[in-house]
């Protein structure tokens, strides 16, 4: 068999890919498609007291301008994701003149053309009552407000840090950053007949679906949210865009489509992006390594719009076996556009300020990191006290070692050296992402021609969805690959899982794999009993016939079944919610506790004189439970870690503060990597199916690449230099000392 | 409004538009001609999401006006693979190295690798780096990107 479980199965999806044949939102066709272009806010706070649009309502080509003041359609009630609804955010634009935040949609312009439209968006003018406004977490007037329920206690950390012999405080920050996909943003819209097609990049078809008719006031089925690649989510497309309502509004008031496509400036404001962070981690232990005290606070920036808080410290208390441990949230409200999920939201900001506490401890005991890391390895949640579902970050800590050659690292900063005079630098750092899951349905057709088709309303970011389902099914039913088809990104197919929280192939594959399950007991039916070996019935007495003949013999010539799975964890209440479109996880702390683990170092080389940092190389071996694909899953988990390269040490959305607003809103101002700026990638996983996490044993894989890299960087960044730097992005200027 | 008559080459095939003179060549080819195959990322020349290759050379088709491309010989991604369909070995190399992973970028580095390897710029592995630096990848497929044009350039 060529394309079950396990095997290194060449991405589905990729020849369209190369040929261009793979069409995303913005490629759609839409017969006499009208453009939009929008005009946003110049202001962070206040009102708008004028608006002219007597001009661009002249202008060549114009069909319509939507204000605040145009707007007037009465809308279904939709709110804010994490109230349970679909949207990136509770305030909808041109609902009201009031501007919460800079860069906010105030108007739309639609015309025949994209030229038409962008130059008339030109001539609106807007005049402003302007109020006082903070865009920045550490502007003076700024509060932290706590968040009692996320507080834990176990034991007396402030105690125990009291009377330890060694103890580390320290506050890290890390800044503003924004998902920055290459796709940009992008909406079609055309109603057909009072039915909604929509073209949008999506990580939630069917939370889009839900929302839309929500909206709008029509029944779910007449939502069609159509959107097959995305390219790149990381979170920015997984709740459904202001704009993209606007748009569809604008499509039925004209009776025609209309497509936006977000210019790349007006992506850090139209959307959601990750939201700064401040961290104060003290760390105590004995002198021989054990570590006696945990303490994490951290204040994560909100929007005085929409409470939003990404609490990472339920994960790092679970880190270390320590018997004292105190971990603290609070949030600061800022004007700005509601934060949201970006690629490990709590955890790649949460554990770079964590993970280089352990490594300043390390320093203070003069103690290798890894072997820190090991001799506080907990064998259950020392918080919860559960078991793990699995947990083998030992074993990462001494393959990665071994692999990266961690043995040659000797401990005093600046003392290796390479051949061009460059200062080498060691680090290494713990990664960790829960591992949850939710319900999800799939649909799978078997036919007479030996063409097996698997459908489901998930997605594939470049994760490799499409090619994982498929080989989650050719493992049960034996199909060989090049007759396996896959079907994602739709929302008439039955209902998938949000790519979200790394959860696409622990729920979504397991609802393939239990609907391939009902398919083979059918067919064995059909066969009249038997077995199904390599896509042969296998009957009691020993004959072989192979499984296209039987399904021959079925009157419709195939066999089709539709399943469902959910988390044991979830109720059948809260699995109808999930699969029509709401919002259903299973926490990773069930009965047990379930999460992925990592151990990621980095060799960093640092310029003696100019004081330039480059990633030479970096390793990371993975505890992700069961690998269906590890060829998709090694690009997956390397693109995580160069992630945590450009956290380390180029994103940051820079603040005007006095205007309260983003300033390097293009790629020439935000920079992530580029190629030059990496160097080698070594990713391994560890053999071994979890499962007590789901029955195909997998755990997520999506997330947890980009989690120990930036600490393991600046790590790395310390050894060489001996300057330990508690910010990102790490700059030639803070080395300079 | 104001239009141009413009005559366009793309991959071999002349196209006769009336065009905005501000058009530019990327929603030429994918406004007017659906040839979406080329990507749209920024519109500013910062990520490389649009190249094509005008008159043999990688250009990017969001800072080339429409106009400006008439009467020379343009190539995009779907113009790459042979009369017969088999896929340019490029194309052939970054499926066999997993050289992309939502695609989005893949087109435009396609074309970009393609020339990098035409210019004589791939080498050495970071004289690759060095030369498709202007092709942004936010997947970070870089490593596996490296790979397929190095296995290009060593056949070639
Ligand atoms: S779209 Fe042309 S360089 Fe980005
Ligand atoms: S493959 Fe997604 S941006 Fe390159």
């Amino acid at each position: 068999m060529d394309g079950g479980i396990g095997l290194p199965v060449t991405r589905r999806d990729a020849p369209g890919k190369v040929s261009g044949d793979a069409q995303y939102a913005a490629d759609f066709p839409h017969a006499g498609c009208a453009y939009a272009a929008l005009t946003t806010s110049s202001i962070a706070r206040g009102r708008i007291v004028r608006i002219d649009t007597a001009q661009a309502e002249r202008a060549a080509g114009v069909q319509m301008v939507l204000t605040h003041r145009s707007l007037n359609e009465g809308l279904g009630e939709e709110t804010f994701a994490m109230k349970g609804g679909h949207m990136q955010s509770s305030f909808l634009p041109l609902t009201s003149d009031e501007v919460h935040y800079a860069g906010q949609i105030v108007s739309l312009v639609i015309a025949d053309t994209q030229e038409q439209a962008e130059a008339a968006s030109r001539l609106i003018a807007i005049d402003y009552d302007a109020q006082p406004a903070s865009a920045s977490m550490d502007d003076g007037d700024r509060v932290e407000k706590p968040l009692e329920s996320k507080s834990i206690d176990v034991g007396n950390a402030n105690a125990a840090l009291a009377i330890s012999p060694v103890t580390i405080d320290a506050t890290y920050v890390t800044p503003a950053q924004h998902h920055n996909p290459i796709e940009l943003y992008a909406t079609s819209a055309e109603w057909r007949e009072g039915r909604l097609l929509v073209h949008v990049p999506s990580q939630w078809v069917m939370g889009t679906r839900m929302g839309l008719a929500t909206i709008f006031g029509i029944p779910a089925e007449d939502v069609h949210v159509e959107c097959p690649y995305v390219g790149g989510g990381f979170g920015g497309k997984a709740t459904i865009l202001p704009h993209t309502v606007l748009i569809a509004m604008a499509a039925r008031r004209l009776g025609r489509a209309v497509k936006l496509v977000v210019p790349r400036e007006a992506m850090f404001t139209v959307g959601s992006f990750r939201p700064a962070t401040r961290s104060r981690v003290r760390l105590a232990a004995e002198r021989d390594g054990t570590i006696t005290a945990v303490s994490h606070e951290q204040a994560g920036q909100s929007a005085t719009i929409d409470h939003v808080s990404f609490a990472v410290t339920e994960v790092t208390a679970r880190m270390y076996a320590s018997p004292n441990i105190r971990v603290r949230e609070s949030t600061v409200a800022t004007d700005v556009n509601t934060p949201g999920f970006q690629r490990a939201p709590a955890e790649a900001p949460g554990f770079f300020g964590f993970e280089c506490a352990v490594d300043e401890l390390a320093v203070a005991l003069g103690m290798d990191p890894v072997a820190l890391r090991t001799k506080n390895e907990p064998a259950r949640d020392p918080v919860g006290n559960l078991a793990w579902s699995s947990r083998k970050l030992t074993e990462c800590f001494a393959r990665g070692a071994e692999l990266f050659g961690w043995s040659r690292r000797t401990p005093e900063p600046g003392s290796m050296v390479a051949e061009d005079g460059a200062l080498i630098g060691y680090g290494c750092a713990t990664a960790c992402y829960p591992s949850a899951s939710g319900p999800s349905a799939a649909r799978i057709r078997y036919s007479a021609d030996g063409v097996c088709i698997v459908s489901l309303s998930a997605h594939d970011l470049g994760t490799g969805a499409y090619t994982v389902m498929g080989q989650i099914a050719a493992e049960v039913l034996g199909v060989p690959n090049h007759l396996v088809r896959v079907q994602l990104g739709d929302s008439t197919l039955p209902s998938g899982i949000i790519a979200g929280g790394s959860v696409t192939t622990s729920s979504s594959g397991s609802a393939v794999h239990v609907t391939a399950l009902a398919v083979r007991d059918a067919l064995l039916r059909a066969a009249g009993g038997g077995e199904l070996v390599d896509g042969f019935v296998v009957s009691p007495d020993g004959s072989r016939r192979p499984a296209t003949e039987v399904l021959a013999e079925c009157t419709s010539g195939f066999i089709e079944e539709t399943g469902v799975w959910k988390p044991d964890s979830i109720s059948d209440k809260q699995m109808q919610n999930g699969l029509a479109g709401g919002m259903a996880f299973s926490s990773a702390l069930g009965k047990y506790a379930t999460y992925s683990f990592g151990a990621q170092f980095a060799e960093v080389r640092v310029d003696p004189l100019l004081r330039t940092v480059r990633v030479h190389r970096m390793v990371g071996v993975f505890d992700c439970g069961r690998i269906i694909n590890p060829r998709t899953a090694r690009s997956n988990l390397a693109g995580g870690m160069i992630w945590g390269a450009s956290f380390a040490l180029l994103e940051e959305t820079q603040i005007d503060r006095k205007r309260a607003r983003f300033a390097n809103t293009d790629l020439a101002g935000y920079h992530f990597s580029t190629n030059a700026d990496i160097g080698e990638v070594v990713v391994e996983m560890l053999d071994g199916s979890d499962t007590l996490a789901n029955p195909i044993g997998t755990k997520g894989v999506g997330e947890i690449g980009i989690v120990g890299m930036p600490a393991a960087i600046a790590n790395a960044v310390y050894h060489a230099t001996g300057v330990r730097v508690r910010k990102t992005p790490i700059q030639v200027e803070d080395l300079l000392v | 409004m104001q239009t141009l008559d413009v005559t366009l080459d793309v991959n071999g095939r002349t196209h006769s538009l009336q065009l905005d003179p501000r058009t530019t060549l990327l929603d030429a080819l994918r406004e007017h001609l659906g040839l979406t195959g080329t990507k749209v990322g920024c519109n500013h020349g910062t990520c490389g999401s649009c190249t094509v290759h005008v008159d043999g050379r990688r250009q990017l088709a969001c800072l080339v006006l429409a106009a400006s491309a008439a009467g020379r010989a343009v190539r995009t991604i779907e113009g790459l693979a042979a009369a017969d369909g088999t896929p340019h070995p490029m194309q052939a190399a970054f499926v066999a190295h997993d050289a992309l992973q939502c695609g989005y970028c893949t087109p435009g580095q396609i074309m970009s690798a393609v020339s990098c390897v035409e210019e004589g710029h791939a080498r050495t592995d970071d004289e690759i780096r060095e030369y498709m630096s202007g092709n942004l990848c936010r997947c970070a497929a870089y490593p596996n990107i490296v790979a397929a044009i190095a296995d290009v350039a060593r056949a070639a």
